[in-house]
């Protein structure tokens, strides 16, 4: 069977069994949404985010690009944040990377395409930055603080924080060797910087 | 043109089946305490009649070994043959409604560990009980397949006191043809024109025949004869054998107790043949499948057959129809040919049928118990780990100890006892993170979990945060959420807090909810 009539059956299965544990399945997913998580990821297949942490339909906003990477100028991802902080009221916004990484090895090592290289320009800076080079992994965490830290200039954000501790800032690491996720950075309006 | 052609190519298995078929009808007959004749018509029954209605390509019917204790007393409560022969009827009526109530679906269930079981199981018993017979010792009917034997022993002690009492004669004529077959083995693929179209158990049967009337008179000056050769219920000739069809005796249509039989061989005789033909159908190298329901029907229109004339009650039978594959058959010519054969035989050959030795027969079934002992099975078998390898080995031995039904039924219970247990192992996880902690179901969960359950519970220490995640979609039983009620009744004693997560799509109705 062709590839997508094979998952446009898998559709109808599970769509089949979703109706067979609870017939109002669909009528309550179409009302409307109310997550709690904003989850900005990489797009490598290998971390799909509802299977690492165990969601289901209703619970994850997402917004997934090249390595994880938060351009405070990238409308795509303004629109998002905005929406979701303004509008779903999201308390936490996730930023989950995880090692071994195309766009971040990318990144460090160079890579001869002017719109890869133009778009992973804020790790390969950030690798350069410190006294000596940054291994892979440490990168690749490295990155992710940083991306936590750039979600402090967007404006929805810094809003949001005036009359309340929400949205929490994560950032996460993800382990494809192990599937495990390790925390490597948390902002509140709390926090000290 | 193509069917004629398919009579051709399946000219040799049915000698064979006919050759096997031919001891079995016999005895049979005479361990049900039937005429010998209800035998012989019930082969050429299963063969000409069921054969043409049945679809399956390589089943043969015929008179079953594990219907003649129930025919035997079936046949001592009414007091004579044709008044049983009326239940006979009455159960292919019962079978043919059956058929069209798609029952059939009941041979779907039987797990595979326990029909290759039962197919070893049946090798082995052939070959135990067949020894005997090719030491000269027949005080057992040919066929007997349940442990506690017609003739008052067991498979075991039968087996000893032939070692003690055997006849030189018949220990030769079964080694000899035992040789001939397993040579004949080697020959398969051999393009030699003798080899490729004389079946090894006709000549097998020529060799005993040569030896005991020609060999051991002029040798020995003995020569094996009254139980040690195949006897026949008639005389030979076409007016001889009409006299031997009989119709029942109608009068007991009035009997309460012919219908409770009728029902009962409807039951069992299905269960078997149902058995049998999950076995033929796994056996058939050309992984035919054949339409149970119209099996029943074939089943049922034989037996009303075998109730008309006078016949044994059949059944799909496995030794018969192992013999009938393992010989090459490709199509139900083969079945239909056999049935055609033995009512050539009784009728136009009866003076040579009845020099045939049971030694010679003997080694013929000998070797179909062989080929149904697959070694490559066990090792597969055990591949596959303990779900599979020890219903196997339960049913094999359960059969060797009991019969046929009992034996398939207590496999099947242990069969159905592995599958439980496996199903049910680790099917829960905690995991935790200081002191929170998570529990999480991954596959179904029933009152088999309960102590496992209670004992990651009770392994919280105190101070703990734990969430127990229903959301995945598994059956969680409520038996399992018992537990979890009370541990969340008793959490502030304990100074633990629990969370529970639901999702719509949870099937328990304690899980169901928005998360």
């Amino acid at each position: 069977m062709k590839t997508l009539k094979r998952h446009l059956l898998q559709n109808k299965a599970w769509a089949e069994g979703q109706v067979s544990m609870d017939p109002e399945f669909f009528d309550v997913m179409a009302q409307s949404q109310a997550p709690e998580i904003l989850w900005i990821g990489c797009s490598d297949s290998r971390v799909p985010p509802d299977e690492v942490i165990n969601t289901n339909p209703g619970n994850l906003f997402v917004h997934r690009n090249i390595a994880n990477i938060v351009y405070p100028d990238d409308k795509n991802l303004l629109s998002v944040i905005e929406y979701a902080v303004k509008y779903l009221k999201v308390k936490y916004i996730v930023v989950c990377g995880h090692y071994g990484c195309g766009g971040v090895k990318a990144a460090m090592d160079g890579i001869d395409n002017p719109i890869l290289s133009s778009w992973t320009k804020m790790v390969a800076d950030l690798g350069l930055s410190g006294p000596k080079k940054m291994e892979f992994d440490e990168l690749v965490e490295n990155s992710v603080k940083k991306q936590v830290e750039n979600l402090l200039t967007i404006p929805s954000i810094t809003e949001a924080w005036k009359d309340s501790v929400y949205p929490k800032l994560v950032g996460w690491v993800y382990d494809m060797r192990t599937g495990r996720i390790k925390e490597v950075s948390e902002i509140d309006p709390e926090t000290n910087l | 043109m193509k069917n004629i052609l398919q009579y051709k190519k399946d000219f040799k298995p049915s000698i064979v089946v006919f050759l096997v078929a031919l001891p079995l009808c016999l005895g049979i007959a005479l361990a049900s305490g039937a005429p010998l004749m209800s035998g012989i018509l019930s082969g050429i029954i299963g063969g000409l009649v069921v054969g043409l209605i049945s679809n399956s390509s390589t089943s043969v019917s015929g008179p079953a070994a594990g219907l003649t204790v129930i025919v035997l007393s079936a046949i001592n409560t009414l007091g004579d043959f044709y008044i049983f022969t009326v239940a006979v009827f009455l159960a292919g009526l019962i079978q043919i409604a059956l058929g069209f109530a798609k029952a059939g679906r009941i041979g779907g269930y039987f797990p595979s560990s326990v029909i290759k079981g039962m197919l070893a199981a049946i090798g082995i018993i052939l070959i135990l009980k067949q020894i005997p017979h090719a030491l000269g010792f027949d005080s057992d009917f040919m066929g007997d397949e349940a442990f506690k034997q017609h003739d008052g022993g067991n498979t075991f002690s039968t087996l000893f006191k032939a070692m003690g009492a055997f006849e030189l004669n018949a220990v030769i004529i079964a080694l000899l043809c035992l040789v001939a077959l397993f040579f004949w083995d080697t020959k398969k693929h051999s393009k030699n024109k003798f080899f490729e179209y004389i079946p090894a158990p006709l000549f097998v049967v020529a060799i005993g025949i040569f030896l005991n009337e020609v060999v051991f008179p002029n040798l020995l000056g003995t020569k094996l004869d009254g139980s040690h050769v195949v006897s026949l219920p008639v005389k030979g000739g076409f007016t001889s054998f009409l006299g031997e069809l009989k119709f029942p005796d109608w009068s007991a249509l009035t009997n309460v107790d012919v219908y409770k039989i009728a029902i009962t061989l409807a039951i069992v005789g299905s269960l078997e043949t149902m058995l049998s033909i999950e076995a033929v159908d796994k056996l058939d190298p050309q992984k035919n499948i054949t339409n149970k329901d119209r099996e029943f029907i074939a089943q049922g229109v034989g037996n009303m057959t075998a109730g008309l004339i006078g016949a044994l009650p059949l059944t799909s039978v496995i030794v018969r129809s192992s013999a009938n594959i393992s010989s090459g058959a490709k199509s139900k010519a083969s079945t239909i040919l056999h049935g055609a054969w033995i009512l050539i035989a009784v009728v136009f050959m009866h003076k040579i049928l009845e020099l045939i030795p049971l030694a010679a027969l003997a080694a013929i079934l000998i070797h179909v118990g062989f080929k149904l002992i697959n070694p490559s099975l066990f090792k597969k078998l055990l591949k596959h780990g303990n779900v599979e390898f020890v219903p196997f080995v339960v049913t094999i031995v359960a059969i060797l100890f009991t019969d046929l039904l009992v034996g398939i039924m207590i496999g099947m219970l242990v069969g159905f006892a592995f599958i439980i247990l496996e199903a049910h192992r680790k099917s829960i996880i905690m995991v935790n993170e200081g002191n929170n902690y998570l529990i999480r179901f991954l596959k179904d969960v029933s009152f088999l979990n309960k102590p496992e359950m209670s004992k990651l519970l009770n392994d919280i220490p105190r101070d703990s945060n734990i969430t127990i995640d229903g959301t995945n979609h598994v059956y969680v039983d409520n038996d399992i959420v018992l537990i979890i009620e009370d541990f969340i009744e008793a959490a502030e004693e304990r100074g633990v807090r629990i969370e529970v997560l639901k999702s719509r799509t949870a099937v328990n109705p304690f899980f169901k909810g928005t998360q």
